[in-house]
């Protein structure tokens, strides 16, 4: 085992972390705290329009996001970071007054990525199977609709995929009561580990499940079906055919291993933007998940919660990449040689 | 394959005009044809709905209607025609994508651009902040931010949104860039030490043009995307364009109600409709500029 | 005339005429080629890129792209007795034949293994297609990598990335051997290594040629891998043989312009003779000039040569040429 360039490989995972963290961290508090008219200090005027003094107001603030807002802005901000550093997002301001955010994350986030890792799994798959299939019959009609089909599916925004599916399952058509597509279960079910509750959270992870496996396996299938394709022309897979394979070992062991490989990286990217097409999915589906939070923070303007979300949001995609790294690594022996290339 | 190598296709030759058109659109095949129409007749009718009618009434006597006779596509919840609605409402939908689309070529062209032809340091860090760019959940990070600072104008909106998704471009223009620079024409342009804006203008914006033609209907296209996504959360403070229409019949739980059902499910038919042609338009025409380019990605 | 060989013919290649095909045009890259290597000997197929003999060897290998046709000829092997073309053989039948009765050293082997998977893996995987059994495979595996001078343990558990270039062409060659088979097809089995490996490489052919009785078909531009493992020599001109004879004659003595402006361009360690180019370029295949297709780089040509079609392969001094003025000056009774 080579130990340095594994180092090499965690060291720039860790750095990439940090500096992605910073970054997302510093726009959220360029935007909430420190761009004139930014809403703290409206949130500050509009408390002591409500009566209290300025002092007061001031206090309240400071106490709730942990931030001195008398101090200068620079300050403010290596206080900002410093909690964010020790794993304090604040308080919520308004939605629930005094909770710290992430507590109020915690439970939201298990729920939306129970819903969405299911769906985004699925529709992985099917990508992969769609798009090497559809390499596989270069030119023919069923390369035609797969492509086509694929791309005009990856073009429809989530959330009116998920109002029409609404609409007709439950509306037009009647064939589920709409009360049972909402939550992440059924309001008789107590939460707990039994047959009952796990059951109802799955029938409830259906609808959004969906929803995501329709958005997101046509992007897989465009992308598998470029792989593929070129991985086909490679001289191995030529060499494999003159060895007499059969060309079922050749689709599985040499094009389908050989052309997914680059895929693990964008799933995890996608994990990212599937979080964030969450915000919109269960907003239909009023699944209790951190789209749900942020939706209400967006819509009760509670900075701290935002704030929380996204750091929170961007954390989930930062552990997603740093374990697509890790299994890439492991899949694809010439990780090593390629990370020094 | 030297036998191979030789089938390269041969220079192309100006071909009579009628002939060559014909050539074009039977190489564009159907989709094509359906995706570039539809986007004219939808630019023509958006138009004549945005310059030639006026804002369709409220109607209390006609409220969250079905379609009738005098309302073919039904009423919104005061009372509104919905045909008439989406007719109106696509002008600023496509104006907020061409806004949107063009600013985002043209961020994703200067960095794809630069990091390609300068290359070295400047190229390391286009590609680190491209890369860091991509994997921050940005959505999430647009919401927040046009809550926090609503945009009341479509080009402020466009330019939002333009800010947030250019990475995803510049990388595929990088990489196109880079391609064209290893080509023989493009180095040996640089071996007679022309300059370097020389080269870029005489050489890769003429190669790299149809290409960006692409890029900028795919940005359209995701500009929609979050548009759409932002005006659901309400956070689109403009008038009737189809991403306010379907949120506002959101939020007046038009969904449950088979007959409002008619003023969201319209404009959400029209946004359809206008991303399908957008996807067929772009696809066509990257088959026709380049059968490679589908290749090279 | 070569001198007819003892050895029965293990590979007999007569007419073989391959054309491409896209939308725009037809290519003819290799025409009315014959050939046939006996049991434990070597044909050299020598010529530029564009010369047809890569074509040739995947026609011969079964092995052309979607966009190529093969418009004539057969390509006769002799499994076990049997006559078969295998041109005309089903899909599934020479797909079990290959391999078995003739191998293949791709160009490049750098690219013709599966970056993903182990060379242990590649052995059992053709060993499984073809009915070997597993521990068998295994047995002969490490034979022939032995054979082929690597350390059979090490090879067998590294991934292709791992190895050098020479290594992975040895490799290639130890799984092009591992059915037995009584050809290999060799596509320019030293391009891309150093001189030092280059040689190394040519001297293990030998060694197993010399140990099991195969017989090569090497694909090569350089003649001096011709000249170190062929006994018989094909130059190839625009998709034609030009000129045929055994080795010796044919490097050390060339009859055909081109063969000569080969050696001539072809820096040598024996001679002192400075090196020159052939002027000009390989013709399109799509564009062949009229008459022979190498008047407009030969300094020989003459009206004959400019107009009608190409020259035949004719019998001159105990071999085959196709040029007009080397037939006359034969004919004329004077070698050259």
């Amino acid at each position: 085992m080579q130990l340095t360039p594994l180092f090499t490989l965690i060291g720039r995972a860790l750095v990439r972390t940090v500096l992605m963290l910073w970054l997302v961290a510093s726009v959220t508090f360029l935007a909430i705290r420190a761009l004139p008219g930014n809403p703290v200090d409206v949130w500050v005027q509009e408390l002591q329009g409500t009566g209290l003094s300025a002092e007061d107001a001031r206090e309240q603030a400071t106490r709730l996001l942990k931030i001195d807002v008398d101090q200068p802005l620079w300050t403010q901000y290596l206080d900002y970071l410093g909690n964010l550093a020790r794993g304090d997002l604040g308080d919520s301001v308004i939605l629930s007054p005094g909770t710290p955010v992430t507590d109020m994350l915690g439970e939201r986030l298990l729920w939306t990525l129970f819903s969405i890792s299911f769906a985004l799994v699925i529709g992985f798959l099917i990508g992969l199977y769609l798009g090497s299939l559809a390499a596989y019959r270069r030119g023919t009609w069923v390369d035609r609709l797969i492509t086509n089909v694929s791309a005009l599916m990856s073009s429809i925004p989530a959330v009116l995929l998920g109002i029409v599916l609404t609409f007709c399952v439950g509306v037009a058509w009647d064939l589920v009561p709409i009360q049972s597509l909402r939550g992440a279960y059924s309001p008789d079910v107590q939460p707990g580990f039994d047959l009952d509750f796990i059951l109802s959270a799955l029938a409830h992870v259906i609808a959004p499940g969906i929803v995501y496996i329709l958005v997101s396996f046509g992007t897989w299938a465009l992308v598998m079906r470029s792989n593929a394709l070129s991985v086909l022309a490679d001289d191995h897979v030529g060499q494999a055919r003159a060895r007499g394979l059969s060309e079922r070992t050749i689709r599985v062991a040499f094009v389908q291993r050989n052309a997914r490989l680059p895929l693990i990286t964008g799933f995890a990217i996608s994990m990212g933007f599937v979080v964030s097409g969450s915000v919109l999915v269960e907003r239909i589906f009023v699944y209790p998940g951190v789209g749900q939070l942020l939706a209400d923070a967006l819509a009760r303007r509670d900075y701290t919660v935002m704030q929380g979300v996204v750091v929170a949001t961007t954390i989930t995609v930062l552990l997603a990449t740093a374990i697509a790294d890790a299994l890439y690594g492991w899949l694809d022996p010439r990780t090593r040689i390629e990370q020094h290339a | 394959m030297s036998a191979v190598e030789q089938l390269t296709p041969p220079p192309a030759v100006a071909e009579p005009g009628p002939r060559r058109w014909r050539r074009v659109t039977g190489r564009m095949g159907l989709g094509g044809l359906l995706g570039i129409g539809g986007l004219l007749a939808l630019v023509v009718v958006s138009a004549a709905g945005r310059f030639l009618t006026d804002p369709p009434q409220p109607d209390i006597e006609a409220i969250a209607q079905g379609p009738s006779g005098e309302h073919p596509l039904g009423t919104d919840f005061t009372g509104r025609d919905n045909l008439h609605l989406v007719v109106r409402g696509g002008w600023d939908m496509l104006e907020l994508a061409f806004v949107a689309g063009f600013l985002m070529s043209a961020i994703a062209l200067t960095a794809g651009l630069l990091g390609a032809y300068v290359g070295g340091a400047v190229d390391r860090i286009v590609v680190s902040f491209i890369d860091l760019w991509l994997t921050v959940p940005r959505f999430v990070l647009l919401l927040v931010i046009a809550s926090l600072f609503p945009v009341s104008s479509t080009v402020a909106l466009a330019a939002l949104i333009a800010v947030f998704e250019w990475p995803y471009l510049a990388r595929q223009i990088r990489a196109q860039a880079l391609s064209l620079r290893r080509r023989e024409y493009v180095e040996a342009a640089r071996l007679l030490q022309l300059r370097g804006g020389h080269i870029m203008l005489r050489y890769l914006i003429p190669a790299i043009g149809p290409f960006v033609v692409i890029s900028t209907i795919q940005a359209m296209n995701t500009a929609i995307y979050q548009q759409v996504g932002l005006a659901f959360f309400g956070l689109v403070p403009l008038e009737d364009n189809w991403g306010v229409l379907f949120s506002v019949a959101y939020s007046q739980n038009a969904l449950y109600l088979p007959a409002a059902a008619w003023s969201l499910l319209v404009p959400v038919a029209a946004i359809c409709l206008l991303q399908f042609c957008l996807v067929l338009a772009s696809r066509s025409l990257e088959e026709l500029f380049d059968p490679r380019l589908r290749g090279a990605r | 005339m070569i001198a007819p060989s003892a050895e029965p013919l293990v590979l007999d290649v007569s007419g073989l005429t391959v054309e491409y095909r896209d939308a725009v045009r037809t290519v003819r890259a290799v025409t009315g080629l014959s050939l046939s290597v006996a049991r434990g000997r070597t044909v050299a197929l020598i010529g530029e890129s564009g010369s047809g003999k890569t074509t040739a060897a995947l026609a011969i290998l079964g092995m052309l792209p979607g966009s190529a046709t093969v418009l004539s000829g057969s390509v006769a092997v002799t499994p076990a007795g049997r006559r078969l073309d295998l041109l005309r053989l089903p899909r599934r039948e020479l797909r079990a034949l290959r391999w078995q009765h003739i191998a293949y050293v791709p160009q490049g082997s750098i690219s013709s293994l599966n970056p993903i998977q182990r060379i242990g893996r590649h052995f059992q995987q053709t060993a499984e297609a073809h009915a070997l059994g597993r521990r068998a495979a295994e047995a002969r595996a490490m034979e022939l990598l032995a054979a082929v001078h690597l350390e059979p343990r090490r090879i067998w558990t590294s991934y292709p990335h791992e190895l050098s270039g020479g290594t992975r062409q040895r490799v290639a060659i130890a799984l092009a051997m591992l059915l037995e088979p009584e050809v290999i097809v060799l596509d320019e089995p030293t391009t891309a290594l150093d001189v030092l490996t280059q040689e190394a490489v040519l001297t293990t052919l030998l060694e197993l040629q010399a140990a099991t009785g195969v017989s090569y078909l090497a694909i090569t531009h350089d003649l001096s891998v011709a000249g170190a493992v062929a006994d018989e020599v094909i130059t190839m001109y625009a998709g034609r043989a030009v000129e045929r004879g055994t080795a010796e004659q044919v490097l050390a003595d060339p009859l055909h312009p081109y063969t000569a402006g080969l050696l001539r361009s072809t820096p040598s360690v024996d001679s002192d003779l400075p090196v020159q180019s052939i002027g000009g370029h390989p013709p399109s295949l799509s564009d062949l000039p009229p008459g022979c297709s190498f008047h407009p780089r030969c300094g020989l040509a003459d009206e004959r040569c400019r107009s009608g079609g190409p020259p035949a392969l004719l019998p001159a001094d105990s071999r085959t040429v196709a040029c007009h003025r080397v037939s006359e000056r034969v004919a004329a009774g004077g070698p050259g």
